[in-house]
């Protein structure tokens, strides 16, 4: 059989075909067209002024490896005068995180971005491998996700940048959509899919340039454009349920390839349509995105749920959360305002945590909370 | 004792034989069905509170969807049960229900007898009496208003093919997958009934017999057809926007709406599957009706989304429970938007035009060259469906 041509160029033999609408393209056309759709992205949802200095959440993986290495060559193509810093959080997880880290250094210097590490131990106290010592493997995502939020927006307020930049793909945001669906979470739903998150009240905003892309053209680019990244799952165990999600995203993409940029179609309208479009949220938060967040903890409260009294009622806020060990502080009742997150239905507002002033919704962020609960196990085991 | 352990007795009325489980307790026939039956009896009062216009007794007359299918025949067996029980009462209004089955069948002639449709709608018939059974071909969809054809990629009467079996299978044919055939199905479906209902005028509301599961199906099927504006109309009980179309021009004649109601909302799949179990007489009526969405994947292109959301809502659904229930509540907590804007000629859903611009997935090179006009009056899933 003759090889077939790229239908982009007729010249060149194709070697690639799109995963997303099957398209065979050779090398040089699939590399530009992907470059061009996130140029595209980025200019029409305007996501970059001049000058802005920008940080990319570098974690090794492929995801964040191409974003650096396609802001690169874009910054570079179409002039945006981006500034752009590689920034990495240590979770200190040992045989996972610190050799991806290699690979971060590696590509700093490949692509010449200065990079910034901000750990674990030094913001909190805590690595990941002594909280997984202390609570064990079940829920740990739970602190992971928390803490990484955070510690993304003090690394930028650490180099004094104002956008933090991250490669969530279109089958995470996907993802995120079917999970919110799935979990009843409607204020997060309306923020999930919005391209930018986090707002004028947040001091750090946060964005992904790669929304729309494909996790598989994200591989295939990494791969055809010889990237240099690291590809191995973290130790700690995923959540079970959102691995439900994921496979039902893959089989959906099996049968229409278009069902994952429909998805997030989807999830962009319901956004619209979302009741109390009150974009203030806890921002440790970016629409429930990533394999982080209260998912082990939703999950629990699902399987416990599972048969639920009435179908009818209002979806509570679950109160599990809060760990029971923790005193409450008080709270002055303002009429009208809420004051935690007891009352069901309305979305929280946006206060500052009491411990370290990081934005949150309930009175203590909940990185705070988490590490209430953490030291005070400590206290106990130092005795 | 031990031996108590092995068959407890029914927790609601203490019978020694309780079989079935009922939220983790044990249940016994009866009272199984009676929690069913009350579930469903909820929704029905919420209906006729809905949709009723007198205080006086009036007959509530409305049309049921009848796909022959677990749930639609427990739907069918339900009213009956309800009927009988508030005929013996006056001081309730009597019901009047048509049942109808869209025969999807396009490879027998319209006027033909004795199809497998047509035989089932007889035995429906003759057991439950008082209620009126109708089988209609799909055929007769062509006929409807309220889709706008030339939207749609329906090959011209004139052009050589006349019959409109024939022009439906060409249509199909053209569709680009499995999935947006079982999609423009679907929608086809829901147009005739709604059509149907809506001509007799005496009918008052479309019932629809999906379950909380299939509800959730249906809801996740179209946020993954792009359809997500659609999804508070298509999955929440109340009135449905339907727009008339002129045949020959395609021009919007005129605008109104329609109740749909979904009577079984409230209850799992799994719930229905065991109520068919308790009575052993509505499976009888379509003894071929055993075959579940968990079959095998045989081939990724034979499949369509429209099954792999029911194969995944299928699995979870003892696991977790909750979530069948989150997705259904979810979605309808959404808004709905303004009804006076245009509307999508198949799904009948109004517009996001707004959404077309603000949507940044393609760079546009996917869409038709031609720029052909018709597209413009879809929206993105249906667009979807019928270009690819």
């Amino acid at each position: 059989m003759p090889p077939t041509p790229c239908v982009r160029c007729h010249e060149q033999r194709a070697v690639v075909k799109r995963p997303k609408n099957h398209q065979k393209l050779c090398r040089e056309c699939f590399i530009s067209i992907f470059e061009d759709e996130v140029h595209h992205t980025i200019t029409s949802s305007k996501l970059f002024y001049p000058g802005e200095r920008v940080a990319i959440g570098a974690s090794g993986g492929k995801d964040s490896t191409v974003l650096a290495s396609v802001l690169k060559t874009l910054n570079e193509r179409h002039d945006y005068k981006l500034d752009l810093v590689l920034l990495s959080v240590d979770e200190g997880i040992k045989g996972y995180r610190d050799d991806s880290l290699e690979t971060v250094k590696r590509n700093a210097t490949q692509y010449e971005m200065p990079l910034k590490i901000v750990g674990y131990d030094e913001l909190y106290g805590w690595t990941m491998d002594q909280v997984v010592e202390t609570i064990g493997k079940k829920g740990n995502c739970t602190y992971c996700g928390v803490f990484r939020r955070q510690a993304l927006d003090r690394g930028a307020k650490k180099l004094d940048i104002k956008h933090v930049v991250t490669g969530h793909n279109a089958d995470d945001v996907a993802e995120t959509v079917l999970m919110n669906l799935l979990r009843g979470d409607l204020a997060r739903l309306s923020r999930s899919t919005n391209i930018v998150t986090g707002d004028s009240l947040s001091d750090v905003k946060r964005s992904k340039p790669l929304k729309y892309a494909y996790e598989k053209e994200i591989v295939l680019y990494a791969h055809h454009k010889k990237l240099d990244y690291f590809s191995t799952e973290c130790i700690y165990s995923p959540e079970a349920f959102r691995g439900t999600a994921r496979s039902l995203i893959k089989s959906l993409e099996k049968v229409r390839p278009s069902a994952i940029l429909d998805i997030v179609r989807s999830g962009e309208d319901m956004g619209e349509l979302t009741p109390d479009k009150v974009q203030a949220s806890c921002a440790c938060d970016d629409g429930g995105m990533g394999s982080c967040g209260s998912g082990a903890q939703k999950e629990a409260a699902l399987k416990r749920d599972s048969h639920t009294e009435k179908l009818e009622t209002e979806i509570k806020l679950n109160k599990s959360i809060e760990p029971t060990d923790v005193v409450k502080l008080p709270i002055r009742a303002k009429p009208g305002k809420q004051t935690n997150g007891t009352t069901t239905g309305a979305l929280p507002s946006l206060g500052k945590c009491i411990k370290c002033g990081y934005m949150s919704s309930q009175s203590m962020c909940q990185a705070c909370t988490l590490l209430e609960t953490l030291n005070k196990n400590r206290a106990d085991i130092a005795i | 004792m031990p031996a108590s352990l092995e068959s407890n007795p029914c927790t609601r009325c203490k019978a020694e034989d309780a079989p079935f489980q009922l939220r983790a307790s044990p249940t016994c026939g009866n009272c199984f069905a009676e929690y069913v039956q009350t579930k469903f009896v909820k929704r029905l009062a919420y209906l006729h509170k809905e949709v009723r216009v007198s205080s006086h007794l009036e007959p509530r007359r409305y049309v049921a969807g009848l796909s022959f299918g677990p749930s639609s025949s427990a739907m069918i067996h339900l009213l009956d049960r309800y009927t009988h029980m508030q005929g013996r009462k006056k001081s309730t209004s009597a019901f009047d229900i048509l049942a109808i089955h869209v025969d999807t069948d396009l490879s027998y002639p319209p006027g033909s007898r004795d199809t497998p449709a047509q035989v089932l709608i007889r035995n429906y018939s003759a057991k439950y009496t008082h209620f009126s059974f109708r089988c209609v071909h799909l055929s007769k969809v062509l006929d409807v208003q309220t889709v706008d054809w030339s939207a749609l990629p329906l090959p011209r009467p004139e052009g050589g093919c006349s019959e409109p079996s024939e022009r439906l299978r060409q249509m199909f044919d053209k569709l680009p997958s499995v999935s947006s055939r079982a999609d423009v199905l679907r929608l086809l479906i829901r147009h005739l009934l709604l059509d149907i209902a809506m001509k007799d005028h005496h009918y008052k509301t479309l019932l629809l017999g999906h379950s909380t599961t299939s509800l959730a199906a249906l809801s996740l099927c179209e946020v993954a057809n792009g359809r997500g504006f659609a999804i508070p109309w298509q999955v929440n009980d109340g009135r449905f926007p339907v727009t008339i179309y002129d045949p020959a021009s395609g021009a919007e004649i005129q605008r109104t709406t329609y109740p749909i109601h979904y009577p079984l909302r409230e209850l799992f799949r799994g719930e229905i599957d065991t109520y068919i179990s308790v009575f052993p007489e509505i499976a009888a009526l379509n003894p071929s009706n055993t075959e579940g969405a968990t079959a095998a994947v045989v081939s990724h292109k034979d499949t369509s989304i429209e099954e792999v959301m029911a194969r995944y809502f299928e699995s979870v659904e003892t696991p977790y429970a909750g979530i069948v229930a989150n997705v259904v509540r979810t979605t309808g907590k959404l808004d709905r938007a303004n009804a006076s804007r245009p509307s999508c000629g198949l799904c009948g859903v109004v517009l996001d035009e707004r959404g077309d611009s603000r949507w940044a997935g393609e760079m546009g090179d996917d869409h038709n060259p031609n720029g052909e006009p018709r597209l413009a009056r879809l929206c993105y899933g249906c667009k979807r469906s019928i270009n690819g």
